[in-house]
């Protein structure tokens, strides 16, 4: 069937229309961004309905979203070009345009709690598809623009992480901590290819690998792969492991540890990862010697960071917290990213609202310790140096 | 379908004229059919015709085959003629059930004209001329000369060769990917298939679609996306020069990972997968992956230690998970020349 006489200068003519509308709509909005944010609020919370209205200590804007009002400006200010950019007519069920400040605030309402859909859609008045355009479009905006708060960190960079980390129990040279967490699923056991998602203690779960910074910031991730997968494959498919492989990350300045010798840069990872050169693991076995037990102890609490980081994530996210009705597997990890880097602009606005969040280290409860028999010889000797190095100082 | 024999009349019909060509008597004649099938000797025009049902209805393709029979069975010619004949009615007439005609005809055209289970082609001579794949694809992407030989010799293909040459070409390249495509889905028909998106930081594109096949411990991980860019950039003409590229980029990481691989190959991260390995079979190994130029991505086929018809296949993603997987099989196959192992190329 041929295409219908007319039909694109219908078309154009609809979006022009549409784009006119959008344009009226945003400049007839009392709460976009020029003015001022109290206003927006003051709006906004009157229009919140249902269970958030009426619990107690819902009135002010951080129980809310969790986040405090300069670092919501500073999201709204991220987004906002990609979400202009779009002509959307998402309306309340009482037919009023959604502003930029409504859809963000959707979107992170939606994120934080980890509510469905319809629970949201009926605090603020508005059908549940629009809360799901509405995140993902956000979702979609906010991993494009907000990437550069998740990544590498730079040579100078690299050198203050390093003494904060040494500053917490004294590891020279150490990068960061590598740990690795289960974002839950609930998918139906009856469908045979769902198998690949069940991991080792048969939840279906998609894996999120991260590295973590003495700041709990997000520095690598690695998210998407099904929960059958080790973490060592997962490291092994990883970009990082192929940079550090080929000698372009982890390759600083070495530090020296006594005349003669000095360690290289590393991060830090438990039993379940290999002992590699640029990855040191505690030592296995039973009745350690005491410079073995007193490296595991300092091991254990510099890793803490990621294991802190990683359960502040699902804390304060909690959409990737409980286990997920059927979600779409080619979404979830761009969600999960987009969680991670709301976490890391969280810690450099150095938002208080960080500090009122209980510190947790349990981030996969349920899920039993890993081990990995795999070692390098290399990362054996430069294990033993560190721990005689930490234990009382190498000889001479 | 009503057989053509009831509705010719008096004109001279293209069944008479097939009749007289092939030296029957014409239909008028008062011979049908079922008199040529029941006849000793066909040739015996001048024999009165054989005594008719009263209303011959299309008999049924059993009958028919035992009147068949009948006929054929006391001579050897009239074996012959029977054949001839049951083979040129067969050809133009439908006689018998429509439905067993149509089973018949789903049977032939199910039937694959590949082999069910396609051996590798070696081709030993670069330039020869013979109608194998692989000098057929070499034929195609080398040039003119090569695809002549894979043109028939008639002058007229000859000829219009010449003239729809990228035609041709973007033919054999389809042909190709078809062949890849097909030899990809018989590889990992067994595997369960799971796509997935996959966001990695650390990678140039951090974003990227995974296929994931498994079977059981083995799993094999293909790029989605780098596939549609690389027949992209095939068709731009650049895939070989970022082929070398890699190459050379490869080249100087393999004397490291060499190194690496010593190391992982005497221990593993699975409780299942074999954690010793001597020394011999790793020199052996590490010799055979320089020898035949291994690359990652290429898969090794070769018959497990249960039976030699049942073939194991390894696709690494890398390098070094080549390496590794291929140490872990070989300790399985511990004593095996691994000489005589297939390598089949990346696709």
């Amino acid at each position: 069937m041929g295409p219908i006489r007319g039909m694109k200068r219908k078309r154009r003519q609809e979006k022009k229309a549409e784009k006119t509308a959008a344009a009226a709509a945003a400049a007839a909005l009392p709460g976009e961004l020029g003015q001022e944010p109290a206003d927006w609020w003051d709006d906004f919370s009157k229009r919140i309905t249902g269970a958030l209205s009426t619990s107690k200590g819902f009135d002010s804007f951080e129980s809310v979203f969790k986040i405090s009002r300069k670092t919501f400006n500073y999201i709204c200010s991220l987004v906002k070009e990609d979400l202009m950019s779009r002509p959307s007519n998402f309306t309340c069920t009482s037919g009023r345009p959604l502003s930029i400040n409504d859809q963000v605030a959707v979107a992170l309402r939606r994120l934080s709690s980890g509510d469905s859909l319809l629970t949201v859609g009926q605090s603020f008045g508005m059908n549940q598809s629009t809360v799901s355009q509405v995140t993902w479009r956000f979702v979609e905006a906010m991993e494009e623009r907000g990437l550069h708060h998740l990544r590498w960190p730079n040579t100078k960079e690299m050198e203050t992480i390093k003494s904060k980390f040494e500053k917490i129990r004294g590891l020279p040279n150490c990068c960061g901590a590598i740990d690795t967490t289960h974002i839950m699923m609930c998918l139906p056991s009856v469908d045979p290819s769902n198998t690949v998602w069940v991991d080792y203690e048969k939840h279906h779960s998609m894996v999120l690998q991260a590295i973590i910074d003495p700041e709990m910031r997000f520095r690598d991730i690695v998210t998407g792969w099904p929960g059958s997968l080790n973490d060592f494959l997962i490291l092994q498919n990883s970009g990082f492991f192929k940079l550090c492989e080929k000698g372009m990350r982890l390759n600083g300045n070495k530090m020296e540890l006594s005349e003669g010798s000095e360690v290289r840069e590393y991060i830090l990872g438990d039993s379940g990862y290999p002992l590699l050169p640029w990855l040191l693991t505690p030592f296995q076995g039973k009745d350690p010697t005491a410079s073995k037990a007193e490296f595991n102890k300092r091991h254990l609490a510099t890793r803490l960071v990621a294991q802190r980081a990683l359960a502040r994530l699902k804390q304060m996210w909690k959409i990737v917290q409980g286990e997920m009705w059927r979600p779409d597997k080619h979404r979830l990890p761009r969600i999960i990213l987009v969680c991670c880097i709301l976490h890391n602009i969280i810690i450099d606005m150095e938002d208080e609202v960080r500090d009122q969040l209980p510190l947790s280290h349990q981030h996969d409860s349920g899920y039993r310790q890993q081990y990995c028999s795999f070692s390098d010889k290399n990362a054996h000797a430069s294990r033993e140096k560190l721990s005689q190095y930490l234990f009382g100082g190498l000889p001479p | 379908m009503a057989c053509p024999a009831t509705t010719v009349d008096s004109a001279p019909t293209w069944l008479d004229r097939l009749r007289t060509s092939k030296g029957f008597p014409p239909h008028h004649a008062g011979l049908d059919l079922d008199h040529f099938l029941l006849l000793p000797n066909p040739d015996s025009n001048t024999s009165p015709p054989l005594p008719r049902p009263a209303d011959p209805p299309l008999r049924p393709p059993q009958q028919l085959q035992r009147h068949r029979e009948a006929a054929a069975g006391p001579g050897g010619e009239g074996k012959k003629w029977f054949d001839i004949m049951s083979s040129a009615l067969a050809e133009l007439f439908h006689m018998g059930d429509t439905r067993q005609l149509r089973a018949a005809r789903a049977l032939k055209k199910k039937t694959c004209r590949k082999q069910p289970n396609p051996q590798i082609c070696v081709v030993s001579a670069p330039a020869s001329n013979s109608g194998s794949c692989p000098a057929g694809e070499r034929g195609a992407s080398g040039g003119g000369g090569g695809l002549q030989a894979l043109s028939p010799p008639s002058a007229e293909n000859s000829t219009a060769g010449a003239k729809k040459w990228p035609e041709d070409r973007t033919k054999a390249r389809r042909k190709r990917a078809h062949c890849r495509s097909a030899a990809d889905s018989s590889d990992t028909l067994t595997y369960s298939r799971t796509e997935v998106t996959v966001i990695d930081t650390s990678s140039p594109s951090w974003k990227s679609q995974k296929i994931i096949f498994r079977k059981g411990l083995v799993w094999k991980v293909r790029d989605r996306k780098a596939w549609n860019v690389c027949r992209k950039k095939r068709k731009l003409g650049v895939a070989k020069r970022l082929a070398s590229e890699k190459e050379q980029e490869e080249l100087p990481l393999a004397g490291k990972k060499e190194a690496l691989g010593k190391e992982h190959l005497t221990s593993s991260n699975e409780g299942t997968v074999p954690k010793i390995i001597s020394q011999a079979s790793c020199q052996r190994l590490l010799s055979f992956l320089s020898l035949s130029s291994l690359q990652a991505g290429d898969s090794i086929s070769c018959p497990t230690s249960a039976s030699k018809n049942t073939m194991l296949d390894i696709v690494a993603p890398s390098l070094y998970e080549l390496l590794y997987l291929a140490a872990c099989f070989l300790q399985k196959e511990e004593g095996k020349g691994l000489w005589s192992y297939a390598v089949s190329p990346k696709y």
